[in-house]
């Protein structure tokens, strides 16, 4: 089921801002070392669990990628390596080129990738939006006279312009999130990640933040990895990476991978409405395309079908 | 009527700067056995309303009534009782030492033999559909499902009436969704207690209720059978909700094609497929 697309991905190494080269991580890995000699004595056969297992891709500047798996699939430990939270233990994991288990490039990297979790209230810890927007500044030690110019550019940047004396616990979800990703973009990274930024937030929250990333993606040229299950924002990605059980299960167009519905359902996810209905149908003997992600799509298809 | 709400207002933080109206004059019924839906988008009174169902707040105004019988200070107990709550990311609140423990937590004041309560934890554990070798085992060892399914047994063991589940699916994927809301629908067909859904998915709402309730700023907006609630998409898309993205289909298609006379009121996939073979196979080639 592998798509080829990441062959050629590797041929054009220089343009490649992540690249992942078969990558496992195992978090069980620090017991074994220690333990190793009392485990063999019990001549207890050794078999470590492997969160991530074998992964190779690449992930070129600018682009917008989703990354889906079912819950426990490696999608977070995936995002942790990308940004030297923790490192592989087997393969390595290159950011702009710099590898990430060299101790030497481990600030470089975190710096230039940002993160944003998925509970709003865990990860904001400023008294007021600007103190909160201000507080990876400050950590760099940026003069203040500076800082104030970058802040409410941020804050300006995910649409919270008046906000900045508020209080974040008076916000709601998807502001807090929006907080969370000025906080980011002052930091000017290259790449963010979304480790299931919207999960927490109802179906505006998931809008205003889809529309912020989305134009960071597009005018800023940042790169994105947004961690999701819900399949209308992976519609929007340029490319989508599967992965079950660690490894890595497909990668493609996102209608590409939804016009593979049996596949999606063994990876425990399931494809748009839409497209299931057309795959409904086609069961039936209607011939219809398989790659129809949206309404409207579906709806001039239908139409031309109608009308005939 | 097992649970009646009349012209229920409530208000937080009266007299502080702060002060925000959260429900302002909502009357609804809900009867046995009913899988009830309530949506909203954040802050617009949802999850005010069922903290007032089982007396976690008292209305400022108006009056809720159980089995008939209105529910004041002197017998708030009876509401409690009846009204099972799951909060969102119940297994955060999961805390004994063994998943039989924690299920059995609630029971403590009951003064039952240790026989009952077995009987009771057991009744419970099956009606989530927790398997039962794991009743000994320490809730750490247990997967992120099987934890919320813990949670709601250590609710149900109560044997409430009715049981409210705020976003009971939240952050799980989507065949973790189906699980578990496949399992609180058996609660309602084999275990005949009543359901309130609190959710922002719509698709939910319309797979698995017989009645919504569309809340906006503190007011019912619309309260009805899924299929009515989600013809009025133009109404629920101001107000910040989605639809099923079939519902949107046939809106779209009965816009283009008056003359077919097409159904509005489609929201799930098998209708949905009828009504297309039906179009295209009949009167279109």
């Amino acid at each position: 089921m592998r798509k080829p697309i990441t062959k050629s991905l590797f041929v054009l190494v220089m343009d490649d801002y992540i690249k992942y080269e078969n990558v496992s991580y195992s978090y069980e890995y620090d017991y074994e070392d220690s333990e190793e000699e009392e485990l063999n004595d019990m001549n207890v056969p050794r078999s470590i669990s492997y969160a991530v297992k074998n992964i190779s891709f690449s992930v070129k500047k600018g682009e917008f990628i989703a990354i889906i798996g079912r819950n426990g699939s490696g999608k977070s430990t995936l995002a942790r390596l990308t940004n030297a939270l923790i490192q592989p233990t087997e393969g390595k994991v290159y950011i702009n080129s710099k590898d990430t288990s060299d101790p030497e490039n481990l600030w470089n990297i975190r710096s230039s990738v940002g993160m944003v979790f998925q509970n709003p209230d865990n990860q904001i810890i400023g008294t007021t939006v600007e103190d909160d927007v201000a507080f990876g500044l400050e950590n760099l030690g940026v003069p203040s006279e500076k800082m104030k110019a970058i802040i409410d550019e941020a804050i300006h940047f995910v649409g919270l312009d008046g906000f900045s004396e508020k209080e974040p616990h008076l916000l709601s979800g998807g502001q807090k999130q929006r907080v969370a990703i000025a906080g980011v973009i002052a930091m000017r990274p290259d790449v963010i990640i979304l480790d299931e930024a919207t999960a927490m937030l109802d179906p505006i929250g998931r809008k205003e933040v889809m529309s912020v990333v989305r134009r960071l993606n597009k005018e800023e040229n940042i790169t994105v990895l947004h961690i999701t299950h819900h399949m209308d924002e992976v519609a929007d990605a340029d490319r989508v990476i599967l992965i079950d059980e660690g490894a890595l299960l497909a990668t493609g167009t996102p209608k590409e991978l939804f016009s593979q519905g049996d596949m999606m359902r063994k990876a425990g996810l399931e494809v748009p409405q839409i497209t299931r209905l057309f795959e409904l149908l086609r069961e039936s003997g209607v011939d219809l395309p398989k790659d129809v992600i949206n309404v409207d799509d579906a709806v001039c298809i239908l139409e031309k079908i109608i009308e005939k | 009527m097992l649970l009646r709400v009349e012209n229920l207002s409530y208000t937080y933080m009266k007299g502080t700067p702060f002060e925000k109206k959260a429900l302002d004059d909502v009357s609804l019924e809900i009867e046995k056995g009913d899988f009830v839906g309530i949506i909203g988008h954040t802050g617009c009174g949802k999850s005010t309303l069922v903290q007032h169902f089982n007396g976690l707040l008292k209305p400022d105004s108006g009056n809720i009534y159980i089995n008939d019988q209105c529910v004041n200070n002197s017998n708030i107990k009876v509401l409690r009782k009846s009204v099972g709550f799951v909060f969102q990311y119940p297994e955060h609140q999961l805390f004994e030492a063994t998943v039989y423990k924690d299920i059995a937590f609630g029971l403590k004041g009951e003064k039952l033999t240790k026989a009952e309560e077995r009987q009771r934890v057991i009744k419970a554990a099956t009606a989530v559909g927790l398997d039962l070798s794991l009743l000994d085992n320490s809730i750490y060892d247990l997967s992120g499902g099987q934890k919320r399914r813990v949670a709601v047994a250590g609710v149900i063991v109560m044997n409430p009436d009715i049981l409210v589940l705020d976003e009971p699916a939240a952050g799980l994927d989507p065949i973790g969704r189906d699980e578990i809301l496949n399992f609180i629908k058996n609660l309602r067909d084999e275990y005949g207690i009543t359901i309130i859904l609190v959710s922002h998915s719509m698709d939910d709402v319309a797979k698995y209720t017989n009645k919504v309730i569309v809340m906006n700023d503190g007011k019912i907006e619309m309260i009805g059978a899924p299929g009515k609630v989600f013809t009025n998409a133009a109404r629920l898309r101001e107000i910040g909700l989605d639809v099923p993205q079939i519902t949107t289909l046939f809106a779209k298609l009965s816009e283009k094609f008056p003359e077919y006379n097409i159904n509005r009121e489609v929201f799930t996939l098998e209708d949905a497929k009828a009504a297309l073979l039906k179009l295209i196979g009949g009167e279109g080639k």
